[in-house]
């Protein structure tokens, strides 16, 4: 089956992502595998998650054309699968970048991703009523619905994220 | 006149050196505390630790939360280990306690995390205190004094504490991010409270009672109510132990209230492992 892919992000999503109950959430994706594809776009397969990405060019606007933009610069990345984190309410997707880890959190919009990306304090280390003790500096970064976390220290990837994200939101002062 | 002068400034100056190093004490997290009647509260921690290891680290990090008067002071916060709620990761907050949980949480970037859950604001209601074993079991992070520094800093943050220093240097307070790896593994800098931690306990729970309790009480939540025996189980939780690791005692909370105190006196061999080890768990 094929699922358009913007209602994909839908989809793919926890159901609480959307604010939905369990049985909205079932009943929407019974809706959306029954009309098909019904706009423009790249068309994903439900069951299969994007591991190569047709070049969209252009400016980062979701986790395909985050991938398609570093790969263009030159930079290695690499699928992982699923990351969760208990201070997001949806579940991202990890890619390996030069070798690192690069979380990406895809939001319906760029409000549920604002929402999120103000929970995270000025340094890091606390996201709503949560603290964290992370193994090395930080990085938050928000483009449109994405909001993408690099935790290291590796100048060159974070040139590469600054490139494609523009510069991060967070964090000056953990070490 | 310019003596006069002198004089005023001298005792401004005094009076300056006089105030009380409370004025050092800053960290609290947001005004974050637990809502109690009284002081001092116990709050209990909930012990949901698959390792013998993490649980000694529970133990240490109980008792040295317990031991204020190691620098001469008092806690209107005290801390008693109970049986956990799950022994599930994912490790389901419990009202009124914090719950203590490791796991593979996966590689998402954090060693510890606290959680807790406020109403009012301000007023925490439940908290949760996570270690990652997908971090915790490679080299570089699994030493006995970046896993005390984890567990002691994480479990204090449910009490309200933010962090003393975000910069990396140490402050000798297990509240700093200050990093146990490297060439300070063997350093145990940062890996228990300091007095400021203590002071800003104090000046946290000593601005205010409240009305009502968010704290779960003791012998609704106690462990079980057998009888203490030769089961180093039933001992409840270690409250206190000598500098040489051989003179131990234990304090077991009963659900009618009642305590039972044990006491300890180990073999040469049983505390020369880990002196300031819970023998029970360090062999």
């Amino acid at each position: 089956m094929t699922i358009n892919q913007d209602r994909c992000e839908s989809v793919v999503c926890k159901g609480r992502g959307l604010g939905l109950a369990p049985s909205a959430f079932a009943v929407g994706v019974f809706f959306l595998v029954a009309a098909g594809s019904t706009a423009g776009g790249e068309t994903l397969s439900l069951s299969n998650p994007p591991q190569q990405s047709q070049s969209h060019g252009g400016p980062v606007m979701d986790y395909v054309s985050l991938i398609d933009n570093l790969r263009t610069a030159g930079v290695s990345v690499e699928p992982e699968g699923e990351v969760e984190q208990p201070f997001f309410s949806i579940e991202g997707r990890m890619i390996k970048v030069s070798g690192e880890d690069v979380q990406v959190f895809q939001y319906i919009d760029a409000a549920a991703a604002d929402a999120e990306a103000a929970l995270v304090s000025p340094d890091g280390s606390a996201v709503g009523t949560s603290k964290i003790h992370w193994i090395g500096p930080p990085h938050f970064y928000k483009k449109g619905k994405l909001l993408v976390l690099y935790v290291g220290d590796n100048a060159e990837l974070l040139k590469a994220l600054e490139a494609a994200l523009g510069r991060p939101f967070c964090c000056l002062l953990l070490p | 006149m310019k003596t006069m002068k002198n004089i005023k400034l001298l005792l401004v100056l005094l009076a300056l050196a006089a105030l009380p190093s409370l004025t050092y004490a800053d960290h609290s997290w947001n005004g974050y505390h637990w809502a109690r009647t009284a002081n001092p509260f116990t709050l209990k921690l909930g012990n949901n630790l698959t390792s013998a290891d993490w649980q000694s680290m529970l133990a240490q990090t109980s008792q040295d939360w317990n031991s204020p008067d190691t620098f001469g002071t008092t806690s209107p916060l005290l801390t008693a280990i109970v049986s956990g709620s799950s022994s599930k990761r994912r490790c389901p907050m419990v009202a009124g306690t914090t719950q203590v949980c490791n796991g593979a949480y996966g590689n998402n970037g954090w060693l510890g995390l606290a959680s807790i859950n406020i109403t009012g604001g301000t007023h925490i209601t439940q908290g949760l205190a996570k270690v990652n074993d997908t971090y915790f079991t490679k080299p570089t992070y699994n030493n006995p004094n970046e896993k005390l520094h984890v567990m002691c800093q994480e479990v204090a943050h449910t009490f309200g504490l933010d962090h003393q220093s975000t910069d990396g240097s140490s402050q000798d307070s297990c509240m700093d991010y200050f990093s146990n790896t490297g060439a300070n593994a063997g350093s145990a800098l940062s890996t228990k409270p300091n007095a400021h931690d203590f002071e800003e306990l104090n000046l946290i729970y000593d601005a205010h009672l409240d009305s009502t309790t968010t704290v779960a009480a003791m012998n609704a939540l106690a462990a079980s109510a057998s009888d203490v025996t030769n089961d180093p189980g039933s001992w409840g939780q270690l409250m206190s132990q000598s500098a040489n690791g051989r003179s131990s005692t234990y304090e077991k909370f009963h659900p009618n209230g009642s305590q039972t105190i044990t006491h300890v006196y180990w073999t040469i061999e049983a505390a020369a492992n880990c002196p300031a080890c819970d023998h029970r768990y360090d062999h």
